[in-house]
């Protein structure tokens, strides 16, 4: 079969993008294994940044510092946005309505406006550059993901399941533990793993709402590259890139083939 | 096991009727049949009674509990969704157990009993896969037997065989009315297709647009539908308007050049009445068959073959009459024909000043 010229150029074009995607990740990946310590060549493999980086306790304790951060947050948001996607899912749309339309504003709305407001409020409450604070921000701003991924499998879910366990006799509490949160938990660990994410990289939020003295792994990566790009940073960006790929194929997987699971086939109809 | 009564129940949705007031009563250990078209308020009638749609009106009764206030899960009833709507993150035997379970049934005798039910439907064998791995008849004999595994009062079928292949949709029903026969449970499924209606049902409620249209045995139903669309949703076709002659035994109704004996005495003479004819009930005479009445002669217009049956249109003075035959006997005649044919008086139905709906 002749190819023609246009299907080439597009094949062509699409390789280039992803060239152009992948290069910053992967030159912080090839910095990171490389002995020069400004980014210079000819390239001579080291481990040496990576282990210099296992005895930077300023970077490890920020690295705790945002994985209790985010495992804190994703716990309350997972809560908040499953129980407010099941109320959504039973509620008129004069309620439905506003709350989604909250939800895509904070979505879509700046990181940095949206910390300027909550510096705002929070000073108002006392709560300005709090943990607590930091850990409702962070809450706030990865709820929408969770309703997002919740909500579009409860849309999809037959209501003939729950229906079926009321007339085999299960009461609500039952049904909702037993049949509802089961076939919904795909969804559930997806929202989870995406809240996760969300929250351990909102640098914005974290920078205006900190609190003294304490640092999160973005931020703290930040303050060290205000002096050039070391190759311990890049060692550092490097294990959260794999990491971040690694969470996302296993949420892809969970919401895609995971979801395909637990949803029965339609049989065709007999015509 | 128990007798239905329903009285005066009705419901619309959002200002539309669905249901007009009806009554229903289905005695102990009965089949009854809801069919209709989609549309019809068949399947709401049976989520009424299953308590998973509230009435606007009325009153359900099973045996002698008045269950309209109560809940779903109160009120042990057997339902078979469409879908089955089997449990997709348990296994077949965790699915028949649920509703033991959920009676609070020790973990051993629920798990005992389910697998006695799986035995009874014939899936002994199948306790540990996921439903999902089930043909769809298979999956149609768990939804059986997680509804009936709880000792229902009464069982309830919402188009069960609508999902299945023709071939296992006939397998299944002989499977219903054995399973009816060996628990004697009041059962009531819905359904749109008339002859799993007929033959299943020892009770048969013909409902369109949320209103009754008849309610019978299916004898009764075939040989004496009570109005215009009973008749057309039993295969009856019209024939036209014509008008009566005479009346009592002897009414004849006069079709175009057609004089018709219906078999009814209800008829009074003068009237404008609709005629339905059961193409089954039209057989061609053979060349030297004596005509006795109801006997015309016509042009035959097409000839269709079905397999087991042929159809055909005959054109007698204009009126078309529909012939169903066995093939057996359609390779004696041919498009263009001129045939002699007649029509049993019974399969004959007249309807005076009633709109076909």
């Amino acid at each position: 079969m002749k190819k023609t010229a246009l299907p080439r150029l597009m094949t062509l074009w699409l390789y280039l993008l992803l060239v152009i995607l992948a290069l910053p990740l992967v030159s912080m990946a090839v910095l990171s294994v490389n002995q020069s310590r400004y980014g210079t060549f000819p390239f001579h493999f080291t481990s040496h940044w990576y282990t210099s980086l296992a005895g930077d306790s300023v970077l490890i304790g920020a690295l705790g510092t945002s994985l209790n951060l985010a495992l804190q947050a994703t716990i309350f948001a997972v809560i908040v946005g499953t129980l407010l996607s099941l109320g959504m899912a039973r509620s008129k749309r004069f309620i439905t309505v506003p709350i989604n339309g909250l939800l895509l504003a904070l979505l879509t709305v700046p990181a940095l406006i949206l910390a300027a407001g909550f510096v705002i409020v929070f000073t108002w409450f006392g709560l300005g550059s709090s943990s607590l604070g930091l850990v409702l921000g962070s809450i706030v701003t990865s709820v929408p993901f969770v309703v997002l991924l919740v909500s579009g499998r409860l849309r999809d879910l037959s209501p003939n399941y729950a229906e079926a366990a009321h007339s085999l006799g299960a009461g609500p509490l039952r049904t909702f533990l037993t049949i509802t949160i089961p076939l919904i938990a795909p969804s559930i660990a997806a929202g989870a793993m995406l809240a996760f994410v969300v929250t351990f990289n909102n640098f914005a939020i974290q920078l205006f709402l900190l609190p003294i003295g304490v640092s999160t792994l973005p931020v703290q990566i930040y303050s060290s590259v205000r002096y050039g790009v070391t190759p311990d940073v890049d060692a550092l960006a490097t294990i959260i890139i794999l990491s971040t790929v690694v969470l996302v194929v296993v949420l892809n997987w969970l919401s895609g083939n995971a979801a395909k699971l637990f949803t029965p086939q339609t049989k065709e109809a007999d015509g | 096991m128990a007798e239905l009564t329903i009285h005066g129940v009705s419901k619309s949705f959002n200002g539309t009727q669905v249901l007009q007031p009806l009554d229903l009563r289905v005695g102990d250990g009965r089949f009854c049949t809801m069919l209709g078209s989609s549309g019809s308020g068949k399947s709401t009638l049976l989520r009424i009674i299953a308590g998973l749609e509230e009435p606007d009106a009325g009153m359900v009764r099973v045996g002698n509990r008045d269950v309209s206030r109560i809940s779903v899960e109160k009120r042990n009833i057997g339902f078979v969704f469409q879908n089955y709507a089997l449990f997709p993150h348990l296994s077949v035997l965790a699915n028949v157990m649920y509703g033991l379970r959920a009676r609070r049934t020790p973990r051993a005798v629920a798990r005992k009993k389910a697998q006695e039910m799986l035995g009874l439907v014939g899936l002994g064998d199948f306790g540990d896969r996921a439903p999902t791995r089930l043909s769809g008849g298979q999956q149609q004999r768990v939804a059986l037997a997680r509804a009936l595994v709880t000792s229902p009062d009464i069982l309830l079928l919402d188009e069960p065989l609508s999902a299945l292949d023709r071939k296992i949709r006939g397998e299944m029903q002989r499977e219903l009315k054995r399973i009816h026969k060996e628990t004697g449970l009041t059962t009531i499924m819905v359904t749109h297709d008339q002859e799993e209606a007929i033959d299943l049902g020892d009770q048969v409620l013909m409902l369109d647009h949320g209103v009754v249209q008849q309610d019978g045995p299916p004898e009764a139903l075939y040989w004496a539908p009570g109005n215009p669309f009973v008749a057309q949703f039993l295969g009856g076709q019209s024939l036209g308007t014509g008008h009566v002659r005479g009346g009592g035994a002897t009414a004849r109704v006069q079709i175009g050049t057609l004089t018709l004996d219906t078999g009814q005495t209800d008829l009074t003479d003068g009237d404008q009445v609709e005629v339905f004819v059961m193409a089954e009930s039209v057989r061609i005479l053979e060349n030297d068959e004596n005509a006795g009445t109801n006997s015309f002669t016509g042009i035959l217009k097409s000839l269709d073959f079905f397999g087991p049956f042929a159809r055909a249109d005959v054109d007698a003075g204009g009126i078309r009459v529909p012939v169903t035959m066995l093939s057996h006997d359609a390779g004696r005649v041919a498009e263009g024909d001129q045939v002699r044919f007649v029509i049993a008086p019974e399969g004959l139905h007249a309807f005076a000043g009633q709109r076909v709906a």
